[in-house]
């Protein structure tokens, strides 16, 4: 790993190299495509797998005026809270409350687009509409599979069965014991959560759910497999 | 020893004879089958002596046969109190009696018991404790003498983690009552969670004898249990203990290595109920038992209890219990029946009648005898009863090597009572009962006084009827169920006590407490059921009460003159039956937060210590070289440049119109005028003006405020941020942001030339960018904030950048620094810079009480401004003098010992102050600290007088703060 070359690193990208990760560049940061086979990853995605995106784009903002400003911008924002809606460019925008927003990326092709908004609020200044940098404040793991829910039940005191937290619902919660915001967004037919949490406990976070995961012997995988889902 | 005595098939549904298993008890080889547990395969063995009680070393075997009693335990290989009747035996298995010296079989303390007239309850409270010491010289041969199984302190336990669970309906016991009510609620649509303590669903159904014939138990067995699998949406958990039930319908489950914390939108409560002994006279020989631990022996474990047995029946299950042992094979040579009159309506009356059992009514076991190996049962005296307690003054003795107990039962009420039901007793009926249940939940079966099994069924379906009302998905069922057959007429014997003149009726096996013990307690003052058992240790044993608890409330009542019911039973609490602590502590989560720059730390040899639930540099270098290692961090921050890591301090947006409004009444200082591009100290005092919290607030645009705060205390002062502007309701946005940004503090004299070979967008020329100035700019290529800040009293800025920045902008700054000297420094090299520069830490140099004059720092009070939080009390305070002073002191004796924090100030004998921070300050050259003295000793040149570590009393000379560079001119260095 050429750390040198990223100016956004990602300290959990020693513990993926411990585990063989090799790495893509994107967005000035340094992401595992995959730990040595990618073909072995993307079969584990059915069972359970999760994936590190902490490197993609994402980003924020609250505000009384930040409702207006969002859909102005033809963004398709869901009526309550704690719901999410897929855009049209793939990525997803949670909103956490009902002047609160969350544009979150997890392809590599569209990576840029939440930073686009980013950057279109601070040129426009929006009134009242605040920006909150949720790539440096939040790390974002995907778990995908089917015992993905399995996995989150014993981690997270919230009741996310499949039959009962619906497609693209949001949770703001604690998965051990961090903060975290739980949002179901099922990839094609698999089913697949977005777990994002306090950067700073990200190692912590990354381990206690490869924990969790070892009892239906899931796995860490890469962008790569992940993205032959998305 | 082979399996001589098993009964042949279908006795012995839990065991599989095609297993044939060898394990080791006391170091005796054994035979059992797979399914059999230590105890039913010593049975089969006829080896029925398993343990010795607890004070008295009496011989003690079965008595439930159901893990409910102490009895049974053994010392397992990792299990120090293992219930024989509940371990599972396998290959390789080695138990062995505990609590023995010697032998199980000749214990040396077993002759105890004779002088237990010397041995009253409290007995060591009294006679042990004086005169003064002499407990501890004791207490040794009592932990000798008493005690249960040995800890293996080697023993590494396995992996045991934790597991949610939600459901609509919770069906705890998969007895009838609750295999019923899981098929009612799945077939209404609900999701079901039924799940039972033992390995087989069953409950009773699993022994029961409930006809003439034998044959109904099974039948209703295997059709219920047919249904429950075929039913999609009940899932079963067999061998999952609920151990505890909390508000909301929470149930702790521990099922193998799991904790399982289970929801549920309802709970149905079909726990049954646990049968009781009858207390006479050495009722707790081998050989004695409850029916229900003879039935389980039979049926489960296919093996005869006893050859010759008499029952003892105070309800119409002893001839049910009597009718199971004829056709076992036993020879029942009475059923000595308490009441009065029998039911002759009752048809397994009748089929005992038929079969020429001897029935005797209106007598009672008087007294039970050791047979000749003193270890076992060899026979009963019958007396008729003439009382309440009261017997004939003679008897029938009868040969016998087994009594079955069927004298009542107490309904399973420790769940419920967890989530506050009320247990009553029915006079009547002489029975407990069970009301004010938690909302959400249901009972069905025995647990809510339903006895006869197709009642119970019935009871069943309303249970589960009501529950999916309450759901949605169906009709209120109407009313209770009603008892009305043979079967359910009282199945409690009113008094099923008996004093005897030579006591040993165990009313608490656990802790050998018999009639006396109980009676003498309440004589003795402690006349409430709480008191008594806290003096007695009734219900204290690894049973919890499960069978004294209504003894105990009889004799208690009894003896007070009260009513049993206004009497009552002990508070339940959880856990209901014994949990490892593996369960509990396994997989628990103890958050880690690491800067950006974390592994940089470790890659330069930091040794990292807590800050909260951060990690963070204490200083770099070797553990055995600490002190020179952070003196020379101390060292080259004043004569070079340092670096720090300071990313966990809070951070928090302050934006929008009024965010200036804000700040001036959140905080101390007033902040309408203050300057874009300039930084504040901002000080926060609650409503009683007490200093919670310090930072800095950079204003970096007229309506955006960027505000520090202690790394501890910023999740407090965001919350507080909220919860006063919810009240304001001023047009403001609050962000908590302190993960968003990481930060260092560069700090001395050449940190400006650092900077300057990074950032060229940023005039740092000391007039452009003064102290306490706020710039926004880039350092290699990293959009940073720059703050002018001074905390070790030297040149310095803090620099805060996007937290996934952090490493590259170390790495940078340590690239950029090498010319200069620069080096990293810790926490502990910070604290001493700091207190050198005489600033306070929030937390370590303040407590509950300290004001913003305490510890000087009136001047960040603004005292014109119309409003901040605490302002109305700091006013009042400042009517008042002062009652102490954080003062700076001295101490020149380099050889003294260095106080430490909470290290107190005397006046002679008397405490007058104590030291909040003490260091040796590599740049005074001596200790210097802080500390909390009257404001009379708070003037220079005073002396304090500190007890420091050890006893020894350090003089220390009171000096204005700061100790260092008091004109501020080091943070002014133009270099």
């Amino acid at each position: 790993m050429n750390t040198a070359k990223a100016t956004r690193r990602n300290p959990l990208n020693r513990l993926h190299q411990a585990n063989g990760a090799k790495f893509i560049h994107i967005n000035n940061a340094e992401i595992a495509a995959h730990y040595g086979n990618p073909a072995i990853e993307e079969q584990s995605l059915n069972s359970l797998a999760l994936c590190d995106l902490s490197a993609l784009s994402r980003w924020g903002c609250k505000g009384a005026g930040a409702p207006a400003w969002i859909e102005s911008l033809s963004l398709e924002l869901p009526l309550q809270a704690n719901k999410s809606v897929l855009q049209s460019n793939g990525g997803l925008l949670a909103r956490l409350s009902m002047e609160e927003c969350l544009l979150l990326d997890n392809t590599v092709s569209n990576s840029e687009w939440p930073n686009a908004i980013e950057g279109q609020c601070a040129d426009e200044y929006p009134e009242r509409v605040y920006s909150l940098p949720r790539a440096d404040s939040h790390c974002c793991f995907a778990l995908v599979g089917e015992h993905s829910s399995d996995t989150l039940a014993k981690v997270c005191g919230v009741d996310l069965r499949l039959a009962k937290f619906a497609n693209y619902d949001v949770a703001q919660t604690s998965v051990a014991r961090v903060n975290a915001i739980v949002i179901r967004a099922d990839q094609k037919d698999t089913p697949s959560f977005y777990i994002l949490s306090d950067l700073s406990s990200a190692e912590f976070l990354w381990t206690c759910l490869i924990d969790a995961m070892q009892e239906f012997d899931g796995c860490a995988v890469g962008l790569t497999a992940f993205q032959s889902i998305t | 020893m082979s399996n001589h005595q098993r009964l042949p098939a279908p006795y012995g549904t839990a065991i599989d004879r095609q297993q044939e298993i060898s394990f080791e008890f006391d170091g005796q080889s054994y035979q059992g089958y797979e399914g059999d547990t230590v105890a039913s395969a010593l049975a089969a063995n006829g080896k029925t002596l398993l343990s010795r009680s607890f004070k008295y070393h009496r011989p003690r075997g079965v008595l439930t046969m159901a893990g409910q009693d102490a009895n049974t335990l053994v010392q397992a290989p990792e299990n120090g109190n293992a219930l024989a009747d509940c371990l599972p035996i396998h290959s390789g298995l080695s138990v062995y009696s505990q609590n023995t010296w010697g032998s199980l079989e000749k214990d040396r303390f077993r002759f105890l018991g004779l002088v237990s007239k010397f041995l009253p309850v409290g007995f060591y409270y009294k006679a042990f404790f004086k005169p003064r010491g002499m407990w501890e010289k004791w207490a040794p041969f009592f932990r000798h003498i008493t005690g249960l199984g040995r800890i293996d302190e080697s023993h590494q336990p396995e992996y045991h983690d934790k597991q949610y669970l939600f459901f609509d309906v919770v069906i705890v016991g998969a007895g009838p009552a609750g295999m019923q009510a899981a098929i009612q609620a799945a077939r209404g649509g609900a999701e079901v969670l039924l799940l039972d303590e033992n390995a087989q669903l069953g409950g009773s159904l699993n022994y029961a004898r409930l006809d003439p014939e034998g044959r109904k138990a099974k039948r209703l067995s295997d059709e219920i249990r047919g249904e429950v699998q075929s039913q999609s949406t009940i899932r079963v958990m067999r061998n999952a203990l609920c151990n505890g039930y909390f508000a909301d319908n929470w149930l702790a489950v521990v099922q193998g290595n799991r904790l399982y914390k289970v929801r549920a939108a309802q709970v149905l409560m079909c726990v049954g109920a646990m049968e009781q002994p009858a207390v006479f006279h050495n009722n707790d020989l081998p050989g004695v038992m409850l029916s229900s631990a003879a039935l389980r022996m039979m049926r489960q474990y296919a093996v005869a209890p006893g050859r010759d047995a008499i029952v003892l029946a105070g309800n119409n299950d002893g001839y049910a219990c009597a009718m199971e042992l004829l056709d076992a094979g036993v020879n029942v040579s009475a059923v000595v029946d308490l009441r009065e009159r029998a039911n002759l309506k009752y048809p397994l009356l009748k089929s005992v009648l038929d079969r020429n059992v001897r029935v005797i009514t209106g007598h009672t076991v008087y007294s039970a005898k050791p047979g000749k190996n003193r270890n076992h049962l060899g026979s009963v005296e019958v007396r008729q009863i003439t009382g309440k307690g009261q017997c004939a003054y003679s008897g029938e003795t009868i040969p016998c090597d087994l009594l079955c107990m069927a004298v009542g039962y107490v309904p399973t009420y420790q769940l419920l009572c967890q989530g506050g039901a009320q247990l009553s007793y029915d006079d009547e009926l002489a029975l407990f009962t069970l009301s004010n249940l938690p909302a959400n939940v249901q009972i069905a079966g025995s647990v809510n006084g339903v006895w006869s099994v197709d009642a119970v069924l019935m009871d069943a379906k309303r249970a589960a009827d009501t529950a999916l009302h309450a759901l949605g998905m169906g009709d209120l069922p109407s009313g209770h169920v009603a008892s009305d057959d043979a079967e359910s007429e009282a199945v409690n014997a009113s008094w099923p006590i008996f004093p005897h003149p030579l006591g040993k009726e165990f009313v608490d096996f656990d802790e050998d407490l018999q009639i006396a013990d109980i009676v003498n307690a309440t004589r003795d003052g402690f006349e409430h059921i709480q008191l008594v058992k806290r003096y007695s240790t009734c219900g204290m044993g690894p049973s919890q009460g499960r069978h004294s608890a209504l003894a105990a409330a009889r004799l208690v009542a009894e003896a007070t003159d009260k009513t049993v019911a206004e009497t009552g039973v002990t508070t339940a609490r959880p856990p209901f039956a014994r949990e490892t602590i593996a369960h509990n502590a396994g997989r628990s989560f103890y958050p880690a937060r690491r800067s950006n720059m974390h592994y940089r730390h470790i890659e330069q040899g930091a040794q990292m210590m807590h800050a909260g639930d951060w990690y963070r540099p204490a200083y770099y270098g070797a553990p055995e070289q600490r002190d020179v290692c952070i003196n020379a961090e101390v060292d080259n921050v004043r004569a070079n440049v340092g670096l720090v890591d300071v990313s966990t301090l809070g951070g928090m947006e302050v934006r929008g119109p009024d965010a200036a409004e804000f700040l001036n009444r959140f905080y101390t200082f007033g902040f309408l005028k203050q300057p874009v591009g300039r930084a504040r100290y901002a000080l926060l005092t609650n409503e009683a003006g007490v200093v919670i919290d310090d930072g800095v607030a950079c204003r970096l645009t007229e309506h955006h405020y960027y505000v520090t705060a202690t790394t501890g205390g910023v999740g407090r002062v965001y919350q507080q941020m909220l919860k006063w502007n919810a009240q304001w309701r001023l047009d403001v946005d609050i962000a908590n942001v302190t993960t968003a940004w990481c930060g260092v503090n560069l700090a001395g004299p050449a940190s400006r030339k650092v900077l300057n070979a990074l950032c060229d967008d940023v005039d740092l020329n000391a007039e452009n960018f003064p102290y306490m100035g706020v710039r926004e700019g880039t350092l290699a290529g990293i959009k940073c904030r720059l703050l002018r800040v001074g905390f070790v009293g030297e040149l310095g800025f803090e620099i805060h950048a996007p937290q996934q920045c952090g490493e590259a902008l170390w790495d940078a700054l340590m690239n950029a620094g090498a010319q200069f000297g620069i080096k990293p420094f810790g926490i502990e090299a910070q604290r001493i810079l700091r207190l050198e520069k005489g600033h306070i830490i929030i937390g370590q140099d303040t407590d509950a009480m300290s004001n913003p004059m305490e510890v000087q720092m009136a001047w960040a009070v603004s005292t014109t401004k119309p409003f901040f939080v605490g302002g109305r009390t700091i006013e009042e305070l400042n009517k008042a003098p002062l009652n102490r002073v954080l003062a700076g002191f001295v101490i020149e004796d380099n050889s003294a010992p260095v106080p430490k924090e909470s290290h107190l100030v005397l006046d002679g004998e008397q405490m007058i102050g104590r030291v909040t921070s003490c260091n040796y300050s590599p740049t005074l050259g001596k200790p210097i600290g802080l500390a909390y003295v009257p404001p009379a000793l708070a003037r220079a040149g005073k002396t304090l007088c500190i007890k420091s570590s050890g006893g020894v009393l350090v003089d220390a000379q009171v000096v204005e703060l700061p100790f260092y560079d008091p004109e501020s001119a080091r943070q002014e260095v133009n270099e």
